[in-house]
């Protein structure tokens, strides 16, 4: 099972068809066993064990979501690739303007950050009325703004227990390698966030 | 573009040619979509109002009769009681650290042309916090059968530089509106006078299929408005192709708040759903409703929402009113063109006025 997973992950698929329930590990045949970044060659062995938190310093849970091709994503997916080693999550709606004037700034951050490791990830969860995103609109969304990182349906809002789900959006920080939780701000403030990464990354 | 202008034309010979005013809508919609029960004026007098009425009252003294009341233009707010009523509650100490405008309740109310309250309307409030300038959105506050709303601020958020409110109907072709919210200093919770008005707009009057997205077509809307439609450019997250409509709205509309300060339009319409245009914009074809001479220039606004980008992506932000380009009125007088290169980039509202 470790090694049809590492050869999914490696694939850029999901380790799992079936559905996991939100805060099972991807893996949970290896608790904690997060390789050193020399030691890691292609693929991380396993996501992180928990117990998982919502909050800065803690390790987010597995999250899975739907891409815009209608496919599935989790976070051990992003997870597993040795390369990537910070994500940044924004969450989207339609209804938020703030949301869509800072799709050109997360483009532009991802062009001069991936080659250092830098994973950009939207998380779109509604539409311009308020109601549930689909994956049509998902993909939409990242048509419009000429995205090539990845774009997900969060049709649950599963990001809304990371912060106060009144403000929209949040940008969000993870460690890839121990899926620890570095940063959650409201807004995107683009000069902030590079500050951030050009301190990690 | 031969048959674009003879559709055009048709159009505009079908909606009347007076004045802006004069060809203002009617009061009922006959677009298709349901009679809109919030948009009767909250005066009306009922059907029966007239028991005395004799036979020879049915023959009406056309000298006799009152100006037709025009339900955009023609009334008065009845401002709801809950708008000044007590908030308990509401935070009002201002932090010494909040160094502008400190905010913690925004309440207002949403209207229908004549006045009638919008139930259920959505009034969402997007803020620029302070320090930092980082724009931030609030999940909507709903209104009430009072038509009223209150938008409560987060405390994270309450320092803020300007604001500015999406105020819409979802799903029911009312367009959308934003208006600029005043931040008065000192004042801790603020109450909007002014009602946030919603338009009823009607179905397009000329909608091609689907068919390829990548094809543009003419779409010909309320009074002859055309506008050059190409599916896959727009994008909407509010709405979809087979629902576009839109409307003319008279220029002295009671409730147009993202005209204030500006300079009136000689034209105006409103749009739904809203929706963004990539590129260079969708061109725009207008019936020459205020006799402006052939040749005539005129500049073309837009009102910034959601989305509203120019082809070099500057933003046109919420609220605002800007101009997107020109156009010129045609050899034949009968239309105004968008001049080449010129396009909406955003369906929300568009004005236009002959340029200085």
């Amino acid at each position: 099972m470790r090694h049809l997973c590492l050869l999914l992950a490696l694939l850029g698929c999901d380790a799992y068809t079936e559905k996991r329930e939100r805060g099972a590990p991807a893996d949970a045949g290896t608790p904690g066993d997060g390789a050193a970044p020399e030691a890691c060659v292609d693929v991380r062995a396993g996501y992180p064990a928990g117990p998982y938190g919502e909050g800065e310093g803690d390790v987010i849970a597995n999250l899975a979501f739907t891409d815009a091709e209608g496919a599935p994503l989790d976070l051990a997916a992003l997870h597993a690739p040795c390369a990537n080693r910070l994500l940044l999550v924004s969450t989207s709606a339609g209804w938020c303007t703030a949301c869509r004037e800072e799709q050109p700034k997360l483009r532009q951050l991802h062009q001069d950050f991936r080659g250092d490791g830098l994973v950009v990830m939207v998380a779109y969860f509604e539409d311009d009325n308020y109601e549930p995103g689909t994956v049509e609109l998902a993909a939409g969304w990242r048509d419009r703004y000429d995205l090539s990182f990845p774009v997900v349906l969060d049709a649950s809002f599963a990001f809304g227990d990371y912060y106060d789900r009144e403000l929209t959006p949040m940008t969000m920080l993870v460690d890839l390698e121990t899926m620890e939780i570095v940063k959650i701000m409201t807004g995107y403030d683009d000069s902030v966030v590079r500050s951030l990464l050009g301190a990690r990354l | 573009m031969r048959r674009l202008a003879a559709a055009a034309l048709l159009l505009w010979g079908c909606g009347g040619g007076a004045g802006d005013d004069a060809d203002a809508s009617p009061a009922t919609d006959t677009g298709g979509r349901p009679a809109d029960a919030a948009s009767a004026p909250a005066d009306a007098a009922p059907a029966d109002a007239a028991p005395d009425a004799t036979a020879a009252d049915a023959t009406p003294d056309t000298d006799a009769l009152p100006p037709p009341v025009d339900e955009d233009v023609d009334w008065t707010p009845a401002t709801p009681a809950a708008l000044h009523a007590d908030i308990p509650g509401a935070p009002t100490d201002r932090p010494a650290a909040c160094g502008d405008r400190w905010v913690s309740v925004v309440r207002g109310w949403v209207a229908a042309p004549g006045g009638a309250p919008v139930p259920g309307a959505k009034a969402q409030f997007c803020v620029h916090t302070v320090p930092g300038d980082v724009l931030v959105c609030l999940r909507p506050a709903t209104a009430g059968d009072d038509g009223v709303f209150t938008v409560e601020v987060p405390e994270n958020t309450r320092c803020m530089s300007r604001a500015a409110l999406r105020v819409l109907l979802p799903g029911t072709g009312k367009a959308t509106t934003y208006c600029s919210v005043p931040l008065p200093e000192g004042e801790a919770v603020v109450r909007l006078e002014a009602p946030y008005v919603v338009f009823q707009t009607r179905p397009a009057v000329s909608l091609p299929p689907a068919g390829d997205d990548a094809a543009t077509r003419p779409i010909a809307f309320d009074d002859g408005l055309v506008i050059d439609f190409t599916p896959e450019a727009f994008y909407s997250g509010g709405g979809d192709y087979a629902e576009l409509g839109g409307r003319r709205v008279p220029v002295s509309a009671r409730g147009l708040c993202f005209l204030e300060g500006q300079p009136a339009p000689d034209g105006l319409y409103a749009f739904f759903p809203e929706g963004s245009f990539s590129g260079s914009g969708a061109p725009v074809h207008i019936p020459n409703a205020t006799g402006l001479p052939a040749g005539a220039r005129v500049e073309l606004n837009v009102l910034g929402g959601l989305d509203c980008r120019r082809p070099d992506g500057r933003i046109i932000p919420e609220a605002s009113w800007e101009a997107i380009g020109t156009g010129t009125v045609s050899e034949d007088g009968a239309r105004i063109d968008s001049d080449p290169g010129v396009g909406l980039p955003c369906l929300t509202w568009l004005g236009y006025r002959r340029a200085e």
